[in-house]
């Protein structure tokens, strides 16, 4: 019988190359990656690049009307981030923005948590209610905004219930004061958002176990007691999640400061959104307004990640 | 072994020279990918800045000539029947821009077509966007003539200076011209023409003359000591407003804005007729001045005990709902207000509306009244369009004395400019006989908004502070203080030699009674 023949193998040892590239095309990683690509490209396009765009706008000097091209602006490097620091109108604006998110989230928490152990039980109607409930949620900011501005006019409806119902001698002016004209931001934010609490409350409750709420029950605690011990302490997750989202979307806010008070009187009801607008858009300074962009996304970012540490813990 | 422990696993076994070299490949090949993507990054040919020309071109009316520079540019290649060409502009001025371009590409073969902006603010961040993405999307603009500063430093828009010697479109010469100082503040910016004013936006003033009629005269003589008629100076109308001021019949003195975006206007109105101006030639601002601070004073006095808090926190519709509404005894605003309140359709005091000239301030006998010229739309050229000549053409013709006297006589924001047109039927029965040869002097005495570049920047700080003093929020001096140091940082930044020249040039364009006020004064050589 012939005997193989055992012919030397080429690249000291290793197979031919147009053989391993035909096993990599064929092999189940590439097959992966080529699913993965479109998503991939995306990402880059729409996420990665523009980051990293704005990262370079903050190390440099530039805007538009400078006459250069963005690419060819001198590098300031960490300038721009100093002058934030240094910036009073900037912390002002975190301060405020920070005052209304605690202020809204918290009242949207109490009356959407309200409202869901209310509607844990069965009543007539209860569905149509849930749906009225969650309608404020589906409407674009702007609409929501445009109304309650008017809302709080001085000749508006708020002001006509004052006078001619509470017996007000004049009305509110809404807008003139700092604090009644972030009131109203903050109402107007409560009623949008507050069916999104609902939402997430309503399903975290609706999917607790319900022994452990029998057993108390049988056991003689009071509601209270069962509330506070045992449905809270198993809805705490879901209350974190919630909070958490709530709370990223709400330091965003933008529209309604925008349309409501345009962040006046002065800059008394001015949020972060809007100074970082009106630094890139009005004011044309796009590397200020980058590196402070970015310094908010790292802040948030790191408060963030340890406001998700509770839930990691418990899995 | 969990999900994590693998991962950590994974992370810390050692990195192979063929894993190491493959990262590396893949990290550069991406930064390869974006400096390719970046350098392939769509630019529009951006057109070069005209030549000197050789000749007038024939015509004999501003548009006849527009129209044969269409002809010998489609001779000559540069164009052809049914090119497109889009003109960006507010919404507001549909109704006086489309019309107007169905003559014209019946008249020449091309495609001209509007595309508009809802917002105003929107019409700046698109036209700065298209100065660094250059996609040629737009050929011409219609903007606030306050912007072409910034248009023109970064590079978006075009010299006309030597179309304008091309084709004299008589808007700073002739029996057509534009009303003075309009010609210049709406096209100059550092001595060069960059635009072509479409518009008048002098505030005007309009008073209840039924209440002034019916007023108690002999009351107003005994409280101030001068018989009840227009005021001419700051200090007569503050006096005329507080007679007026009734909050117990629900109507009050007046409606001045101080807000957001427009608290400026009243001020300015003081501070240069005091003799002000808002920077010495080396760029320092003048604002903190007797002059200044007075000023805000007195308009902080007007505004807190005379008018209603809207003015502080409302829009610029504001006017247009109070005075048509007849709850504010006088307001002031763009000449469109004065339509607004005599049209029955839109006012319960249709009829009863009176126009006054601007109160000034004495000087040794002289009145010196200086009226705000606020926003005003001014079209300019892209840089980076098809043929920015033609376009330049199509400006010369849409703003000629007889197609720009249909077009603005038209129902939109756009108002009149040229003088023979504060004479012409058309302008009287849109705007009133009566308020035509008021509006021609409030245009005369007229001065601009800041030009310069980052004028919105500047504008910014100014109004934030002055609706922080009109709020109460802090002190006439202090507001001023602070928009002063603000003021320094941004002509700092934005380069202190190039801002020193481009603000010469403009002082140069206001109403001469006022550069002459300035010289007496000493304010400048």
């Amino acid at each position: 019988m012939a005997s193989k023949v055992e012919r030397p193998l080429v690249g000291g040892g290793r197979k031919p190359a147009p053989a391993r590239l035909l096993r990599v095309l064929k092999g189940e990683a590439f097959f992966r990656g080529v699913l993965a690509m479109p998503m991939q490209l995306l990402l880059w396009f729409l996420l990665i690049i523009p980051t990293l765009i704005v990262l370079y706008l903050s190390l440099v000097a530039w805007e538009p009307r400078m006459g250069t091209d963005w690419w060819q602006a001198p590098f300031s490097w960490f300038r721009n981030y100093g002058h934030v620091i240094s910036d009073v109108r900037f912390w002002q604006a975190i301060v405020r923005t920070i005052c209304v998110v605690a202020v809204a989230v918290m009242l949207e928490f109490t009356i959407g948590l309200g409202l869901a152990l209310f509607f844990q039980r069965d009543f007539l109607g209860k569905r149509l209610f849930t749906s009225v409930i969650l309608y404020p949620m589906m409407l674009p900011w702007v609409v929501v905004g445009l109304a309650f501005y008017l809302l709080f006019l001085e000749k508006g409806p708020v002001n006509y219930i004052l006078i001619h119902f509470l017996g007000f001698k004049a009305g509110v002016a809404w807008y003139h004061y700092p604090v009644l004209a972030l009131s109203t931001i903050i109402l107007a934010d409560v009623w949008q958002w507050t069916p999104f609490m609902f939402l997430i409350l309503y399903s975290g409750l609706g999917a607790l176990p319900r022994d452990p709420v029998e057993a108390a029950m049988t056991l003689g605690a009071s509601r209270w007691q069962i509330f506070r011990y045992i449905t809270m302490p198993m809805l705490k997750q879901v209350v974190i999640i919630a909070l958490i989202i709530r709370s990223l979307e709400a330091f965003k806010i933008f529209d309604l400061v925008f349309i409501m008070t345009g962040g006046g009187p002065g800059t008394a009801t001015e949020s972060i959104s809007l100074y970082i607008y009106r630094l890139g858009f009005v004011y044309g300074q796009l590397s200020y307004a980058a590196a402070m962009a970015v310094l908010i996304l790292i802040s948030i970012s790191i408060i963030t990640r340890l406001a998700v540490r509770p839930l990691e813990y418990e899995v | 072994m969990g999900e994590k422990d693998e991962l950590k696993r994974a992370f810390r076994r050692p990195i192979s020279r063929r894993d190491f070299l493959k990262a590396a490949g893949g990290a550069g090949g991406v930064i390869v990918l974006g400096g390719l993507a970046s350098a392939c990054a769509p630019k529009a040919t951006p057109t070069p800045a005209p030549a000197t020309p050789a000749a007038l071109v024939e015509g004999a009316t501003p548009e006849e000539r527009a129209l044969n520079g269409i002809k010998a540019l489609k001779a000559a290649g540069k164009i052809k029947d049914g090119d497109t060409f889009t003109i960006m502009h507010h919404s507001g001025q549909r109704n006086n821009i489309v019309p107007a371009l169905e003559e014209w590409n019946r008249l020449t073969g091309l495609n001209f077509q509007s595309a508009e902006v809802g917002l105003e603010a929107d019409i700046y961040t698109k036209a700065m966007n298209e100065a660094v993405v250059r996609t040629g999307d737009y050929d011409i603009f219609l903007t606030f003539c306050n912007w072409i500063g910034d248009m023109a430093e970064a590079g978006l828009i075009v010299d006309q200076t030597d179309w304008w010697a091309k084709y004299d479109p008589e808007i700073d010469h002739g029996a057509n011209a534009f009303v003075p100082p309009l010609d210049k503040f709406t096209s100059l910016y550092k001595g060069r023409r960059y635009a072509v004013g479409a518009d008048d936006d002098a505030f005007s003033l309009f008073y209840r003359k039924d209440i002034m009629e019916a007023a108690d005269k002999a009351a107003f003589e005994d409280k101030y000591g001068r018989e009840l008629a227009l005021p001419n100076t700051w200090e007569e109308f503050d006096q005329w407003i507080e007679f007026f001021d009734r909050p117990d019949e629900g109507i009050r003195g007046a409606s001045m804005y101080a807000e957001r975006y427009f608290a400026y206007t009243a001020w300015a109105a003081r501070f240069i007729s005091k003799g002000g101006a808002y920077f010495d030639d080396n760029m320092d601002p003048l604002i903190v001045s007797e002059e200044g601070v007075t000023a805000l004073e007195e308009q902080i006095r007007l505004t807190q005990n005379h008018m209603y808090e809207d003015a502080v926190t409302g829009d610029w519709s504001v006017a247009y709902t109070r005075f048509p509404e007849g709850s504010v005894f006088f307001a002031w605003a763009w000449a469109s207000l004065g339509k607004w309140a005599q049209d029955p359709a839109t006012s319960k005091i249709a009829g009863k509306v009176g126009y006054m000239e601007c109160p000034g301030t004495m000087h040794d006998g002289t009145l010196i009244r200086a009226v705000p010229h606020v926003v005003g739309w001014s079209f300019s050229v892209s840089r980076y369009g098809k043929c920015s000549e033609a376009a330049y053409c199509w400006i010369q013709w849409f703003t000629g004395p007889t197609v720009g006297l249909d077009a603005i006589a038209r129902v939109g924001t756009l108002d009149t400019f040229r003088r023979p047109w504060f004479d012409d039927a058309k302008m009287k029965e849109a705007y009133g006989a009566e308020f035509m040869p008021i509006l021609l002097k409030l245009t005369e005495n007229s001065f601009a908004d800041l030009g310069l570049r980052g004028a919105n920047e500047y504008l910014d700080k100014l109004n934030l502070n002055l609706q922080q003093a009109f709020a109460g929020q802090k002190g006439a001096e202090q507001a001023l203080r602070d928009t002063a140091d603000e003021w320094q940082k941004i002509t700092d930044r934005l380069g202190r030699l190039g801002q020193i020249e481009a603000w010469r040039t403009e002082r140069a364009n206001y109403p001469q009674h006022i550069q002459d006020l300035w010289k007496k004064l000493g304010k400048f050589a």
